[in-house]
């Protein structure tokens, strides 16, 4: 259960064939989504609640929806190559396609999220259209890039800088609102040239803004968002039972070939918190609270027992700990988020505790 | 039947990279420091690439450091080899931490000092299992509220308090044979 670091490459491919290739059964069906899957590698009642959610998100925040039902093919990484020279661009590095009505996605789960979000938004230059499916995957943090967004403008969604481009759309979304970013949107192909009409500054004068004023960096948009833990006052932490059940919990998703279920909880003060878990594995990360203003280095983190999920370059960061016995770990204050996941897809019920240590732990002198 | 679809290329678009922001003077967010030549390296300071030289670099670091050239990043290293690296945790006896100051001098401390200060009993001073050296502290005989439930400790010892102290106790000793704490029983009991 570790995560996958990816570049997504995705393209909208601008023209529709009508040869026949390989398909995939139709496996799962929501209010906007037809999705076809390997009968082998199931979606959980959770999977789906998140996809329809990146589609209300969108539709919400820039005001486009889904008029059509979006078929979609999950493939296998194994089958991916294959049905890439069917139905995208040939280019190795892409792992996802949708088309240019937003009506068909070919893609491999880790893409997934990315692609639905290329759905309901129409044909923008790959720099604007490859940032806003990033963002509203909900899935991934930006960072400040290392290319101007003017230099991207012009440049395919293959080459494109994704991580200036995301970076970008992100801090537009920030600082002028979901509602401006939408009337961008609604500009199409005539985004960059007539970005001053929803801005009031030219797209050179936004760039030089951006370059002055954008943070380091922002956690994605679905960062820490399980469901909060009660705190039981005879523990002094944190107490719950929960029913991992593909079929039917909401917020229980796949992560690899495995079920997961996230809650949160808030650390007081900094310090050494035991924690039990009947569960095969647990994910921890300390939540971000906001836009990361100071660039951090990668290797910050290491040794910690709990690191920031911002700490992670595209995924966010956490540790994993096997569950079973009870572990001893140092938490910083803040929020946290914990990951409770089971290997396989046979659910059952977990439990969890969480409660201030009070066994030997090391305590560091001061120099 | 699935449609599928012929590929375009992006009308308008071209294949070219675009430059990347490595020149003095282009906006940055950036910790990392990459070398310009061999004793000087960008620096992203107020947000954008500035030059700096590696003696200024390592000075950053503390008075113990010096520079010795740039690979990928100014490398910096102790004027003295043979003393401690600063902010470097010894154990120098089973009671007694040493932290290295910025002088490259060792600074002891009594693990019961240490212990104290964070409220806890002195356990000795141990290497974790990465080798890290600190004092070790533990809840065991330090203070509890009559109102302190049973907790805890491990996978096969919990703690009671009793008359106003936490008492460890191992579950084997409390069923008379093999047990386990169990946490998630309010409170906490041994399972035996």
């Amino acid at each position: 259960m570790r995560p996958r670091q990816l570049v997504t490459l995705s393209v909208v491919s601008l023209l529709v064939a009508c040869d026949s290739g390989p398909a995939l059964p139709l496996s799962y069906e929501t209010e906007h989504l037809r999705i076809h899957t390997d009968p082998d590698v199931p979606l959980c009642a959770g999977d789906l609640v998140a996809f329809e959610a990146i589609i209300d998100r969108i539709e919400d925040d820039l005001g486009f929806s889904i008029e059509e039902k979006v078929s979609v093919s999950i493939w296998p990484e194994e089958a991916w190559k294959n049905a890439r020279e069917h139905y995208c661009p040939t280019d190795p590095r892409v792992i996802g396609c949708t088309s240019s009505d937003g009506t068909v996605i070919h893609t491999t789960r880790p893409a997934l999220e990315h692609e639905l979000a290329h759905a309901p938004i129409p044909y923008l230059a790959p720099f604007f259209a490859e940032g806003l499916a990033d963002v509203y995957s909900g899935v991934q943090l930006t960072r400040f890039g290392f290319t101007a967004p003017a230099d991207n403008l012009a440049i395919s969604a293959v080459e494109v800088d994704q991580r200036t481009a995301r970076h970008f759309v992100r801090w537009l979304r920030e600082t002028w609102g979901t509602a401006k970013l939408g009337e961008l949107v609604r500009l199409g192909k005539h985004a960059d040239k007539r970005f001053a009409d929803v801005y009031g500054l030219s797209f050179a004068e936004a760039e030089a803004m951006y370059f002055a004023e954008a943070p380091y960096g922002y956690p994605s948009l679905n960062t820490c968002d399980g469901t909060p833990l009660d705190f039981m006052d005879d523990l002094g932490g944190w107490r719950t039972d929960i029913d991992i059940d593909c079929d039917t919990g909401k917020d229980v998703h796949t992560y690899g070939t495995s079920l997961m279920v996230e809650r949160t909880f808030v650390i007081p003060a900094a310090g050494y918190y035991s924690v039990s878990s009947n569960a095969d594995g647990i994910l921890l990360s300390r939540c971000a609270t906001g836009p990361l203003e100071e660039a951090i280095r990668s290797s910050t983190f290491l040794g910690e027992d709990v690191p920031p999920s911002y700490a992670g370059e595209i995924d966010e960061e956490f540790h994993y700990y096997e569950g079973g016995s009870i572990v001893d770990l140092h938490f910083e204050a803040g929020k946290h988020e914990i990951g409770l996941g089971l290997f396989g897809y046979q659910g059952r019920e977990v439990n969890l505790a969480i409660w201030p240590s009070l066994g030997p732990q090391p305590v560091e002198g001061k120099p | 039947m699935l449609p599928c679809f012929a590929v375009a290329l992006l009308l308008g678009c071209t294949e070219q990279e675009a430059r990347l922001l490595y020149e003095l003077g282009d906006p940055c967010r950036s910790a990392y420091k990459p070398c310009l030549d061999d004793d000087s390296a960008l620096s992203c300071e107020s947000n954008v690439w500035v030059e700096r030289d590696c003696a200024s670099v390592c000075a950053e670091l503390g008075p113990a450091y010096g520079p010795a050239g740039c690979d990928r990043e100014c490398v910096c290293e102790l004027l003295d080899p043979s003393g401690c690296t600063p902010n470097e945790v010894t154990c120098v006896d089973e009671s007694t931490v040493a932290v290295c100051d910025e002088a490259q001098q060792l600074q002891s401390t009594p693990c019961s000092d240490v212990c104290a200060d964070a409220g806890l009993d002195e356990v000795g001073c141990l290497a974790n299992e990465d080798g890290e050296q600190s004092c070790w502290c533990t809840s065991e005989d330090t203070p509890c509220e009559p109102s302190s439930m049973p907790t805890c400790v491990d996978d096969a010892t919990i703690a009671v308090c009793e008359m106003g102290a936490w008492v460890f106790v191992e579950c084997q000793m409390v069923c008379g044979g093999p047990a386990v704490c169990d946490p998630l029983q309010q409170p906490a009991t041994c399972g035996c």
